[in-house]
Order: C-alpha cells, then sequence, then structure tokens
C-alpha cells in the first residue's frame, strides 16, 4: 500500500523563493493585504505567519515541515473586506476546498498561490532525530517513509485544486482506490473486542478540542456540541461522553472529512481518530460509489440520494 | 416553573382494561412539573372536554398532556380545547396508550408500566413545548389544470362555472384526450364523440378558461394558494390568432406519415389537425417530419395559406402564470402488447389493440367505421378479443386490474356483432369484471342477444394457419386445451401510468406509487388531494379507472379546489422548520435536501465590535415549508430545528424513557 | 433507567406511514411485544443520527427508524435521504461494536399494521436473544 514517497528538497527550496516573490509582490501591489503562510518557528518548526508588507514576506518558509492546515484561520478575517492570499499544497488546497464548499470564506476575497507537493514530514518526528539524520532528511531528501505525514501515503491530490497561481511543475498524480487498512483489521474483530477497542482508546480523551479546532470540516460559528439547550453531549467527563463525541464529530464530517489526519497528529493523547474517518470514506465509496470520498464536492453523499441505494430492509 | 396537568383516559374499558390507569396516575403525580393528574372515562366526550377547561382554570395549567388514543385521531380535538381555555394549543401533548398499548397488549403488569414510559415521555415533551401561532397566506384565486382530456375538461368546467379563472393546459395539439379517440362508451353506447366535443367547445369558450394546447409543464414553484408556475409553449409553427382552420396548409402538405390518434390506422400530414373536431382548430407542424426542416425546401403549406399564419421562425416561449390550486389530470399510457412476444402482435397485422380497434369501429375514424382487417382490408368474420394482456400478469406486466378492459372489450364484441352479422365474436377472459351500474347487465346482452363467445382462459400462443389467426388456451371452465380459428384479434392492453409521471410528480413534489401512479393523500378519505396541500388528482393519472369514475373524480377535485379557492386567506401550520440566525454558519447544505425549495439565502448584518457586518444565513419560507424536518438532519450547527418537534423535543423523551440526568436548567 | 426490565427498544416512526401503520396494528388489535417506545417524528428524514446515538448512549437495548415506503414519502424525497444516511449509520454503529440486530430500518405505510406487528415481533426477538447488554452503556 503505502506509496512510494520522495522528498525534493531542491524543489521546495526553489519553491520557496518563487513563493516569497510572489507573496511580496501581491503585498506591494496591493492585491491582498495580508498573506497567509508559515514563517522559521522555535527549534525548526515552521508556524503560521501573516505576512502584511513585502517586508514580511522574506520571512515566508516552504519546507517538509509546512504541515500546518493554514485555511482555517481564514475564519478570523470573516469580517472585513479585505482580500486575503494563501499559500497552499495539494492537502491544504482541499482544506480550503472544504471551506468554500461550505460557503464559510467568499472565493472572491482569495488569492491563492498554489505549489505541487512533493510530500511533507511530520515535524515531530522529524524534529526528535539525532541533528545527522534531521539534516539528512530535510536537506538531502533521505527520509524514510515512517517520517513522512501518514496522509502523504494516501495522498491522491499533490497538486492544488483550487489555485489562482501555481508555483512549480506539476507532480504526477497517483490514480487508484483509496486504502484503509487499519479499519481493515477493525472489522475483523467481534463487536465485543470493537467495543473494547474503542473504550480503551476514546476514553483517553480529555476534550481538549484540538481535533476539532483543527479540522477544516468542523468550521461552525458555534459548536452544537457545546449548546446546552439542546444539550447534545453531556458535560461531564465520563468515557461515556467522550465517546459520544467522538463519534457524533465523526459522523457530521462523513461525506466532508479530506482525509488529512490532522484530528489525529494534533490529538494531545494520541488517539488514532481517523479510525472513526476513515471508516465512514471506506463505507460511503461502497455504498454510494463516491470513489474519492475526501475531495470536497458540490453535492456532499449525504445531501442526495439515488433510487438505487441499497434498501436498508433488505440489510437485516 | 411549568404547571403541567395530565389527563388519563379511560376510554371505556379499551385502555382501562389492559392498563391500570390508577397505578400510571399515581406514579405520574411524581413527575416533576405536573400539578394535576386526572382520570377521565371519555376524555375526548364533552364532560371530558370540560374537565380539562376547568383544570387549565382551576389549577393554571401551563402544559396539558393527554394520555388516551392516537393523536392522529384527536390531537386536532384536543389542541381546540386547551384553546377554548385561554392556552396555546401547541402546549398540548398527547401520549397514544391506546393504539399503541392497551390494544396492542394482554398482559396488565407488562403493559401498564409502558403506558406510564409513554405518559413521562409526553410529559417530558410537553415541558419544552412553545407557543406556536398559525400564520396566514393569501390565495391566488386562479387554478391550473394539467391535461384537458375528460378528467381536465371536467374539472376545469366546474371550477370556471363556479367563477374563478382557469388555465388548461395540454401537452397535444388538441384537447380531448383518450376519450376522443373512442367510438361508442359503455354500457349506454353513446357515441363518445357526441358527449366529448361539445364539453370540449364548452371549455375552449368559457370566458373564464385559458387554453394552452401544444404546451407542456416546465417547473412548480411556490405552494398552497400561491403556486407560479412555468408553461413552455411549444412552437406551433402557426400564428394562432391569424390561422382560420381552413385546413388548406393539411391538404396541400405532401408529408404523409402514421396519424398517432388514428392509433397508426390511419395517416395524417406535417401540418395538421389530429381529427378534424379537434379544438382549438388550428394545425401544428410536426418538424420531424417537415420536409422544409428536413431539406430546407418546400414550404407548400406558407403558400397556399391565405391568412399568412405559417411560421417556419417560431420558437418555443416561456410564460409564467400564478395560481392557488393545481388538479393533475395527465391520463395515463397504454402497455405495449409487444411485449406478448407470444401473441404476434407487429407480426401479423392482424393483431390489434384495443384503442386501434375504437379507431377502426369509429365513424370519423380512417375506416369511416367500417371494421376492416389491417391486412386486406377486407371485413373479418370472426375476431377474437384477449382480456388482460398487461394486467394481473405479474411476470410481463403489472399485477392490477385496468379495471375497464372487460367492459369495454364486450361494448367491442357488441359493436362487432352489430356490424357484422353473421360474425363470430369471441372473448378469451381471466375474470369478467363488472362492477358498476348496469354493467352486469350489459355483460349479460352481450352473451344473450348478441351471442358473443366467452371463454374463460388466457392465450398461451397466436399464431398463423392457412390465413387465419388460431389462438391456443386452455378453457379453464371445462378444463381442457382449445385453439379457436379467427381473421382478427384484439388485445386489451394494461392502462398504464404515463412513462414521465415520475418527473411529473417531481416537478410538483407529489408522491407516486411503485407503478407510477400518483399517489392521493388517503385511499378512502381522501381521494382527490396528495400529501402536498393545494395540488389534486383526477383521472387515471392515479389509478386506472372508466369514464363514470374519471369525471366523478374530476368533479371532487374541482369541489375542493373551489372550496380553496372561495377563501381570501387560509392559515398555515406552525410546525415547521425555522432557523437560529445566530447560530447558522451559512454553509447552506439544508438547501439542496428541502423537497419544496423553502429554504434561501438570506443577508443579516449584525454588529461585532462596533462594526457593522454583513453575512449570509439560511431562510425559510414559511409558505412552502411543509415541517419534514430534513433540513435540521443536515445541519450540524444546530441552528435549524423544526417547531413541535425541536431537536430539543425529541432527546428530551430519549433521555426520559432512558433516564438520563439533565441539567436542571435544560429542563426549566 | 426505563420503567421495566424487559429490554427497551425506541422506535423512531415518521407521522404519516408507519406513526399510522402502528395505529392500524393496535386497531387491529394485533398483539405485540411490549419492548417498544414510540417517538413520533414528521418523516423519516427528521431522525437525526445523534438521536440514535444517544438512545444507545442511554443504554437503549435496540432503536428501531420506520418510514413511508420509498417512493411513497409523505414529503416525497425524506425517506430517501433517511435511507442513506442510516444505511452509513447501521455499519458505523456496527463497527462501533454494537450488534446489528439492535439498529433496524423498516418501511410500513399507514395500511400496513400486520407488517408493523411482525417487524415489532421480530426486532423484540432478535434484541432479546441478544440480552439487555451491559455493553452498551458502558461503551457509550
Amino acid at each position: 500500500m503505502p506509496k512510494s514517497l520522495a522528498l525534493d528538497p531542491k524543489k521546495m527550496k526553489e519553491a520557496e523563493a518563487a513563493l516569497r516573490t510572489q507573496a511580496a509582490k501581491l503585498l506591494s501591489e496591493g492585491t491582498v493585504t495580508v498573506f497567509l503562510g508559515h514563517e522559521e518557528g522555535w527549534d525548526g518548526l515552521p508556524v503560521p505567519f501573516f505576512a502584511t508588507t513585502p517586508e514580511e514576506a522574506k520571512r515566508l518558509v516552504w519546507n517538509p515541515l509546512v504541515a500546518f492546515n493554514l485555511a482555517k484561520y481564514l475564519l478570523d478575517r470573516l469580517t472585513g473586506e479585505e482580500k486575503v492570499g494563501i499559500v497552499v499544497n495539494g492537502c491544504g488546497s482541499l482544506a480550503l476546498d472544504r471551506l468554500l464548499k461550505d460557503r464559510r470564506f467568499p472565493r472572491e476575497r482569495l488569492f491563492v498561490v498554489g505549489i505541487p507537493c512533493t510530500g511533507l514530514l511530520d515535524p515531530d518526528k522529524v524534529l526528535a532525530l539525532p541533528d545527522e539524520a534531521r539534516q539528512a532528511a530535510l536537506e538531502g531528501g533521505k527520509a524514510e517513509p515512517g517520517l513522512f505525514l501518514k496522509r502523504c501515503g494516501w495522498c491522491d491530490a499533490p497538486n492544488p485544486v483550487v489555485a489562482d497561481v501555481v508555483l512549480g511543475e506539476k507532480v504526477p498524480e497517483e490514480a487508484g482506490p483509496q486504502q484503509y487498512p487499519r479499519v481493515e483489521e477493525i472489522e475483523k474483530m467481534s463487536p465485543a473486542e470493537r467495543a473494547a477497542h474503542f473504550k480503551t482508546l476514546y476514553e483517553k480523551c480529555i476534550r481538549c478540542f484540538a481535533c476539532r479546532n483543527v479540522c477544516p470540516a468542523c468550521s461552525c460559528r458555534e459548536c452544537s456540541l457545546d449548546q446546552w439547550e439542546p444539550l447534545w453531549l453531556g458535560k461531564a467527563t465520563v468515557p461515556s461522553e467522550q465517546l459520544m463525541y467522538h463519534f457524533i464529530r465523526a459522523f457530521d464530517v462523513a461525506g466532508r472529512c479530506i482525509r488529512c489526519g490532522e484530528c489525529e497528529r494534533v490529538c494531545s493523547v494520541g488517539v488514532p481518530l481517523m479510525e472513526l474517518n476513515d471508516k465512514l470514506m471506506k463505507d460511503i465509496t461502497e455504498l454510494f460509489g463516491v470513489q474519492r470520498p475526501h475531495v470536497p464536492a458540490d453535492v456532499e453523499p449525504l445531501g442526495q440520494w439515488t433510487e438505487g441505494d441499497a434498501d436498508l430492509e433488505a440489510a437485516h | 416553573m411549568k404547571r403541567v396537568g395530565v389527563f388519563l383516559c379511560w376510554c371505556g374499558s379499551n385502555i382501562a382494561g389492559t392498563v391500570d390507569v390508577g397505578k400510571v396516575a399515581e406514579q405520574a403525580r411524581r413527575l416533576p412539573g405536573v400539578v394535576h393528574v386526572e382520570e377521565n372515562k371519555y376524555t375526548c366526550s364533552e364532560p371530558g372536554q370540560a374537565a380539562i377547561v376547568k383544570a387549565i382554570k382551576d389549577q393554571r395549567l401551563d402544559r396539558v398532556v393527554v394520555a388516551s388514543c392516537s393523536p392522529r385521531l384527536h390531537e386536532a380535538t384536543f389542541r381546540r380545547t386547551v384553546e377554548s381555555a385561554g392556552l396555546n394549543p401547541y402546549f398540548f401533548e398527547m401520549a397514544n396508550v391506546r393504539e399503541h398499548c392497551s390494544w396492542i397488549h394482554t398482559d396488565k403488569e407488562t403493559a401498564t408500566p409502558k403506558a406510564f414510559d409513554l405518559v413521562r415521555m409526553a410529559v417530558a415533551k410537553a415541558l419544552r413545548n412553545e407557543a406556536l401561532t398559525r400564520g396566514s397566506i393569501t390565495i391566488e384565486k386562479r387554478a391550473l389544470v394539467i391535461g384537458a382530456g375528460i378528467a381536465g375538461i371536467q374539472a376545469a368546467l366546474d371550477i370556471a362555472d363556479a367563477g374563478h379563472e382557469v388555465i388548461l393546459l395540454e401537452r397535444e395539439p388538441t384537447i380531448g384526450g383518450r376519450m376522443a379517440q373512442l367510438d361508442k362508451t359503455f354500457p349506454t353506447l353513446d357515441c363518445s364523440q357526441c358527449i366529448l366535443t361539445p364539453k370540449m367547445v364548452d371549455a375552449a369558450k368559457h370566458p373564464n378558461i385559458t387554453l394552452y394546447t401544444w404546451s407542456e409543464l416546465e417547473k412548480v414553484a411556490g405552494y398552497i394558494g400561491n403556486f407560479t408556475v412555468t408553461i413552455r409553449r411549444k412552437a406551433r409553427g402557426v400564428d394562432e390568432t391569424l390561422c382560420t382552420g381552413c385546413g388548406v396548409c393539411q391538404s396541400k402538405c405532401p408529408v404523409k406519415v402514421p396519424s398517432e390518434f388514428d392509433e397508426g390506422m390511419g395517416m395524417r400530414k406535417a401540418i395538421y389537425s389530429p381529427f378534424p373536431q379537434a379544438v382549438p382548430n388550428r394545425p401544428v407542424m410536426d418538424r420531424a417530419n417537415c420536409t422544409f426542416f428536413k431539406t430546407g425546401k418546400c414550404k407548400i403549406c406558407e403558400r397556399f395559406c391565405e391568412a399568412k399564419a405559417i411560421r417556419f421562425d417560431q420558437e418555443d416561449s416561456l410564460i409564467e402564470v400564478k395560481v392557488g390550486a393545481i388538479v393533475t389530470a395527465t391520463g395515463f399510457d397504454l402497455f405495449k402488447v409487444e411485449k406478448y412476444g407470444e401473441y404476434g402482435y407487429g407480426l401479423y397485422p392482424d393483431v390489434i389493440n384495443s384503442l386501434q380497434f375504437e379507431r377502426l369501429v369509429n365513424a370519423s375514424g380512417p375506416t369511416d367505421g367500417k371494421i376492416k382487417k389491417p391486412s386486406d382490408h377486407e371485413i373479418p368474420k370472426s375476431v377474437a378479443f384477449v382480456l388482460c394482456v398487461g394486467s394481473r400478469d405479474e411476470q410481463k406486466g403489472t399485477t392490477y386490474c385496468s379495471r375497464a378492459c372487460c367492459m369495454y372489450s364486450i361494448k367491442h364484441a357488441i359493436q362487432f356483432r352489430d356490424k357484422v352479422k353473421d360474425g363470430r365474436a369471441y372473448v378469451f377472459y381471466m375474470d369478467i369484471r363488472t362492477p358498476g351500474k348496469s354493467y352486469e347487465e350489459f355483460y349479460k346482452r352481450a352473451a344473450v342477444d348478441y351471442g358473443v363467445e366467452f371463454i374463460r382462459g388466457r392465450p398461451s400462443k397466436i399464431f398463423s394457419r392457412n390465413g387465419k389467426l388460431v389462438l391456443k388456451a386452455e378453457d379453464t371452465l371445462l378444463g381442457r386445451p382449445i385453439e379457436v380459428e379467427v381473421e382478427m384479434v384484439v388485445l386489451a392492453p394494461a392502462m398504464l401510468a404515463r412513462n414521465d409521471a415520475a418527473k411529473i410528480a417531481q416537478t410538483m413534489s407529489i408522491s407516486y406509487d411503485g407503478y407510477g401512479f400518483l399517489n392521493e393523500a388517503h385511499p378512502k378519505l381522501r381521494p382527490v388531494e396528495t400529501n402536498t396541500a393545494g395540488i389534486f388528482l383526477a383521472g387515471v393519472c392515479q389509478g386506472p379507472k372508466d369514464i363514470p369514475d374519471t369525471v366523478a373524480q374530476a368533479s371532487a377535485a374541482a369541489s375542493k379546489v373551489i372550496g380553496l379557492l372561495s377563501h381570501e386567506q387560509m392559515a398555515t401550520e406552525p410546525m415547521i422548520a425555522r432557523v437560529s440566525e445566530a447560530l447558522c454558519s451559512g454553509c447552506l447544505w439544508c438547501k439542496p435536501i428541502c423537497p419544496y425549495q423553502a429554504i434561501e439565502a438570506k443577508t443579516i448584518t449584525e454588529k461585532i465590535q462596533g462594526k457593522v457586518v454583513s453575512r449570509e444565513v439560511a431562510a425559510v419560507n414559511s409558505g412552502l415549508c411543509q415541517g419534514c424536518g430534513a433540513c435540521t438532519v443536515a445541519c450540524r450547527d444546530g441552528a435549524m430545528n423544526i417547531s413541535g418537534f425541536t431537536n430539543d423535543q425529541l432527546l428530551a423523551e430519549v433521555d426520559e424513557l432512558l433516564g438520563a440526568s439533565r441539567p436542571a436548567c435544560a429542563a426549566e | 433507567m426505563a420503567t421495566s426490565q424487559e429490554p427497551v427498544i425506541v422506535g423512531f416512526l415518521c407521522n404519516w406511514c408507519s406513526y399510522a401503520g402502528a395505529d392500524s396494528a393496535g386497531t387491529g388489535r394485533m398483539v405485540q411485544p411490549t419492548n417498544v417506545r414510540i417517538i413520533r417524528v414528521p418523516c423519516s428524514g427528521r431522525v437525526n443520527p445523534r438521536f440514535i446515538l444517544r438512545a444507545f448512549q442511554r443504554g437503549a437495548d435496540g432503536v428501531l427508524v420506520s418510514g413511508c415506503h420509498p417512493n411513497d414519502c409523505h414529503y416525497s424525497t425524506g425517506n430517501f435521504f433517511a435511507r442513506r444516511r442510516l444505511l452509513l449509520l447501521k455499519r458505523y454503529l456496527e463497527y462501533l461494536g454494537i450488534e446489528p440486530a439492535r439498529f433496524e430500518t423498516h418501511w410500513v405505510s399507514a395500511s400496513e399494521g400486520q407488517k408493523w406487528a411482525e417487524v415489532v415481533r421480530s426486532m423484540a426477538e432478535r434484541v432479546k436473544a441478544l440480552g439487555p447488554s451491559p455493553k452498551l452503556p458502558s461503551l457509550l
């Protein structure tokens, strides 16, 4: 399954230079008043950065560690008229498209700079490496498959799906059905084993809501799970409610999840959250024939039907 | 704190026989919020209702729960009771402890706790009931009738006679429909044209009726009292205002194609009127067959048209009309008898279907009413009529009985025997069904007075032998195989829903059954209404029927329309969707899910940190919304809700039943 | 907890077909087990999967959703949307460790009292066979 991953640090360096030039141009010409990208943070970890002058645009970076999903920062800019620039790679553009399809940000207020992606590394893993190995991974392009972000393993959209300008050449796309090996393993368990599996994993949740905050499909003004009336979710920090939170959230983003896996990556207690999302995506493909359920569509899979949908009565 | 009154009905022994009502009352008294519990023999009776009114006043109740029969039976009754005591009627809630409990259980031990569960669920919901107010809408005093067969014409005339405007829509070049194709009608043998054509003329001349022929329904938007309908007026190729209907164009046109009106038994031209009594008497141009449209040359019709009415460059046009009610009378198609390969239709020219026979026997038909075999134009000396071709046949056709075929085939046999005195008529049937006034007598006359020979059996094969057609069957009364030799065979095809019935239904947001027949709101008690308020049904589009039933149904639909249009305003149900603008993120995923196009984007402005900003949210059109609630599930924000079935109420029912501890603030 | 010790099945029934069908079963005195508690909703399309998750969380032994037959929906398309959603939900629940027999969806028309009674009888039997599962409250 995991496809051949080949980092191209040289290409990324070129893209970084082009990005700085492009962003500086957009800012100096007044096309945008702010540009969303990354800058070098503490210990080499890129952090989100909002450049507002051509001068600041020089601080933008583009390297194998730019894993953050920038699209959700747009929600902070909802009010106002100003035009916003943003840089996206393939999965970043899916996140952006998710917000656009959910009508959470006006396309006309965006200038999107796209960069075809040759893969990204998991910052947590890379930054934990000894200096030499880290150097080799980041600059020499010698990264073990295990260092890549999980999502790179199933990525079929390395080229931006939304962009006003694309920097660099398109990278070849690997088509083919999405694979869900973890889900298949869980499906093989007995109901009791599955129940125990989820209970053990999910009761660790401390409801820090990092998963929800990073998710591009979770963009409600006020999360319904925070509401008091109706009380969709109990407030008590007991396993039952922790599990409900995740079970509801995964079903809420069913058909809209872009499979970026950020929820899982940012989870502060290491819960493999994508086990739920992946299951729903796998079933959406199997039941409704949606071949790429992670790619935002004009009509979401649960917002439509066909006469030929499997009959539920026959299902038992 | 809310003050709930619970009224437990015995319904004589209907409930009290299986449920220990006293015990339920005792437990109900301890429910939070309940301040009054009372038992009644019959809560729906006058004293029962009076007790509710009295308790509301004496106990200052602000919520009322009645545990009795199904809300589908008495919810409206009790809402009125509650309203008469000055309480908002939607503060009332019902627990169904009869149909859903006492009537289906036998053991008091288990039925009683279940009844109490149902009561406390209703109390939990009632605590969250809100005061709702009915709205009102203005009614557009005009009706649309779709389809101008006998059903549509009858409905249009009735509505127009009552003084309301009617738009009568027909997709064929003329009104009249199927009935115009028929010769005589059973059981009286009235001439179909003689009784129909005067009605066609009445419809065309009626000052309240606007006729649109050669026109199709394009779109229906809106709701009861306020539909906006888009009609496609297909290019006729003829300026209707200039044309005098002289018919010269038809006579000069050099193209001949099989006539649809004559079911292929005769020919028509490429510019044509389907039959001489067509209404309006204006031809249409059939572009698919017109020489000019095929080759760019001809225009003979234009040359001879003295009125200068021919328009080769005419295009379809769309018009929009506003109506308050719609009658759907779109008629039927016939089963394709070719599907019975063993009957040889298409292979043997003298195997025809019943509608073709109607054209043959019709005095104004292609043979001037002489029954002639299509093969050699000779008069057949023997004819077999085969019933149930496609009807009552799950394998090849439909399961249902088409209802009219027995009678019209008997009529055909009589007509044949009348015209061919020495001829023999056979009717192959499964069962002869004659449920109608004077129908059985008609059948007897055919057998006794006309010597029609009835054979109970469905032919297994029809084949040609020595220039004759042979029907092979089992005579199931004699219990032996038979062969009958005839010169002509008439197959009685099943009546089918229009092949585009589903599309028509979807255009109007009404439901249809597995066969494509449009669904009435209730098979017995609301037979001409649909589940979409303001849309009514007439004729075979709802299910197979004969002319008398069709006319009766058309008049029934018309009376419903007249009743509706006689009001200036009508009340609207308040249990519909509503949006919390504060919560709505404006994603509008609810919009494509709404079957009534009731959701639109709306721009609102609000003040954020002193700045006025605008954003889009979903807005519900209360006239369009029917309260199905599909939108609420698509709404992840929790911004969309259905009054009367709110998320909070439904969750409260679940929680109450299963015993969750809900925080006090949510319950209050 | 529910008052009775028997397994509890929560039924979400659409007002127009299935609720009326359950009424017909009552009118026809078709004897059924006492396990089902019916919650009336306007349409099967109104049933939010969250209601079903909630019911299981709070200890329901089974959940039953019943609506009009496909193409027969009072609101023309509500049950088609429900069918999709609930089909996905059914697999999801199974994945979460809830035995498939605990969640069922049926199409029962207003005239199908007989069918409704049969649905109740057979589902109650299946759920009883699984036992009032202690797993559910502890799982969720």
